[in-house]
């Protein structure tokens, strides 16, 4: 048995879910959303001849400069926000679908490591999150040059897609014990409660000290601040919070591996 | 120690006191089983008696508590991928992916099995899914879905089959064209068939052994001589003077076991009475004899009988 045929299937059984087409969709409306936000605050008079509010739209995005820092720094910020939303989703439909379908006992039972399942399923996870992450990136640039955004540079978008690339990794990273949670719960809705939890806990945690060790607010609070092409290019956590990131990420993989491997699958 | 390997090798399936509760619930309580090698093997019993378990302890999906389960002579804690490369299944209801293909369904247990191309190709024409290979699965009937799903367990050519109700949701001619195909595996190609079921007919046609499972107990474990000889027997008579039979029959033969049916019917049910010492004595005695017939007891009313009718 090879590696590339357990990855194969996983792929082939995404290729026709359009939960995967759905997934695109709602990216792509969720660029177009911000990018019809900040045209509303460009044209704040065409916007009002449309019915349409522009001031409410200012205060919805706190004031965002009408420019392409102002409109990169939105989407990376939901990028790594929604981010993390949307892996535990994505995680939670890879492994959680295989018990709702009743498909596990038949994986299970393979002569096939089940850990190379769990790690399969991980690296398709991951290759769908990377695809979407790049939709945003050349979504952004279209969206951008559609509504004519004023102060666009090379050097600036540069910085923002490596941002939102590194964001998304922490976000998806912190995501990974949704897998688990699936694998436990045996469903889709386990890993749903996980997005919302962590989304509370990583509120909280971003008003005390405890921020640079809490997984979750580690990526809310490196989406937050905003950025420039003149601004200092450094790491946007810590090593002792990607420490944290990392250790979450193999302990979500560890468990979901722990359970395939231990736990009664009397499904 | 070498007898006992060589028995194990000569057998598909072999269990050792086999426990495991959920819960409160004992599912499973210290069930010894041996399916020998090319022989079809019907597990029965009721809802809740234990089967299911048993079937996810075999293929290791659930672990017992105490007990050992070996399969074609090893244990798949020894060599678990070596092992299920050997045995096909079907747990309980027929699963799939919906939104994918019969065929594509087919092609992932290939690749996962390791098996030739050709095997997809030749497992929907087995088992008659030619029309239906691309149509996805979420679209097929009941009974197509068992035979994708049986289809899938055979895919690879295992020397084990493990099938849980594997005609359940068969319309009639599906169910003969199973029974077949089964047959037909176990005579020509030496697989080994265990299969549980609650058609009590089905497996009476098919089974070459029979392990009746009640409250998570194997209560009896028997071939189809064995059942005849168990089977409870009965000869019912119709005669023209019944109370002058009776007390010819006590007299004579010693039956005890005498139960009057209708007008001019007896069910005589002593064990080891022979219908013509019956028919010898009562025209012997000058008694009419109308009709004499020997009832045996079906694998139906065996079964009831063991696992206590309809209580």
């Amino acid at each position: 048995m090879r590696a590339i045929d357990v990855i194969g299937c996983e792929i082939r059984k995404l290729r026709r879910s359009p939960i995967v087409v759905v997934s695109f969709g709602a990216w792509a409306v969720g660029i177009a959303f911000i990018a019809f936000f900040m045209w509303i605050v460009m044209n704040p008079g065409a916007a009002a001849s449309f019915g349409l509010v522009g001031d409410k739209a200012s205060f919805t995005f706190g004031g965002e400069g009408k420019n392409w820092v102002g409109f990169l720094h939105v989407v990376v910020m939901l990028g790594g926000v929604l981010g993390m939303m949307f892996s535990s989703i994505i995680l939670g439909w890879v492994f959680g679908r295989e018990y709702v379908e009743g498909t596990a006992k038949n994986l299970l039972a393979l002569p096939v490591g089940r850990w190379a399942f769990v790690v399969a399923k991980v690296i398709v996870a991951t290759i769908w999150f990377a695809l979407l992450v790049l939709l945003s990136i050349v979504g952004a640039w279209l969206a951008g040059m559609l509504i004519g955004l004023p102060g666009w540079s090379k050097a600036l978008f540069r910085l923002a897609a490596g941002r939102l690339i590194v964001l998304s990794l922490l976000a998806f990273m912190v995501s990974l014990p949704s897998a688990w949670i699936a694998t436990a719960s045996r469903g889709y809705l386990g890993p749903m409660g996980y997005a919302i939890a962590t989304m509370f806990i990583a509120n909280f945690f971003s008003h005390t000290g405890w921020a640079p060790w809490c997984p979750w607010t580690i990526v809310l609070q490196a989406a937050g601040p905003g950025f420039d092409a003149a601004a200092q290019v450094g790491p946007i956590v810590g090593p002792g919070s990607w420490l944290v990131v990392v250790a979450t990420a193999v302990l979500g993989i560890g468990l979901a591996i722990l359970q395939v491997e231990r736990a009664d699958n009397a499904q | 120690m070498n007898d006992l390997r060589l028995e194990g090798t000569r057998l598909a399936i072999e269990t050792q006191g086999l426990t495991k509760s959920y819960g409160p619930v004992r599912a499973v309580r210290g069930i010894d089983l041996r399916v020998k090698r090319g022989e079809v093997y019907g597990f029965l019993g009721r809802n809740g008696a234990g089967k299911t378990t048993t079937i996810r302890i075999l293929l290791g999906l659930v672990r017992p508590e105490a007990g050992e389960a070996r399969i074609l002579g090893s244990s798949l804690r020894e060599d678990r991928r070596g092992l299920l490369s050997k045995v096909g299944f079907f747990v309980e209801t027929p699963t799939a992916y919906p939104k994918l293909t019969a065929r594509e369904n087919l092609e992932i247990q290939r690749r996962l099995t390791s098996s030739p191309r050709s095997a997809v190709k030749e497992a929907l024409e087995l088992l008659g899914l030619g029309e239906y290979a691309d149509r996805r699965a979420g679209t097929l009937s009941l009974g197509n879905k068992q035979r994708l799903s049986i289809a899938r367990a055979m895919l690879h050519r295992p020397e084990l089959l493990i099938l849980d109700e594997p005609v359940n949701g068969l319309d009639p001619a599906g169910i003969v064209e199973i029974r077949q195909l089964l047959l037909r595996l176990s005579r020509e190609e030496g697989i080994t068939i265990f299969m549980s079921s609650h058609n009590l007919a089905e497996v009476d046609r098919l089974a070459d052994r029979i392990g009746i499972v009640h409250e998570g107990r194997l209560i009896e474990e028997l071939d189809a001589e064995e059942l005849r000889r168990k089977a409870l027997r009965a000869v019912e008579i119709e005669v023209d003077d019944v109370p002058r039979a009776e007390t010819i029959l006590r007299r004579e033969l010693g039956c005890r076991l005498i139960e009057r049916r209708g007008e001019l019917g007896l069910r005589l049910s002593d064990e080891g009475l022979e219908s013509a010492s019956v028919a010898r004595v009562l025209v012997g005695a000058g008694i009419g004899l109308s009709r004499l017939l020997v009832a045996g007891e079906c694998l139906e009313d065996f079964f009831m009988r063991l696992t206590g009718g309809t209580e």
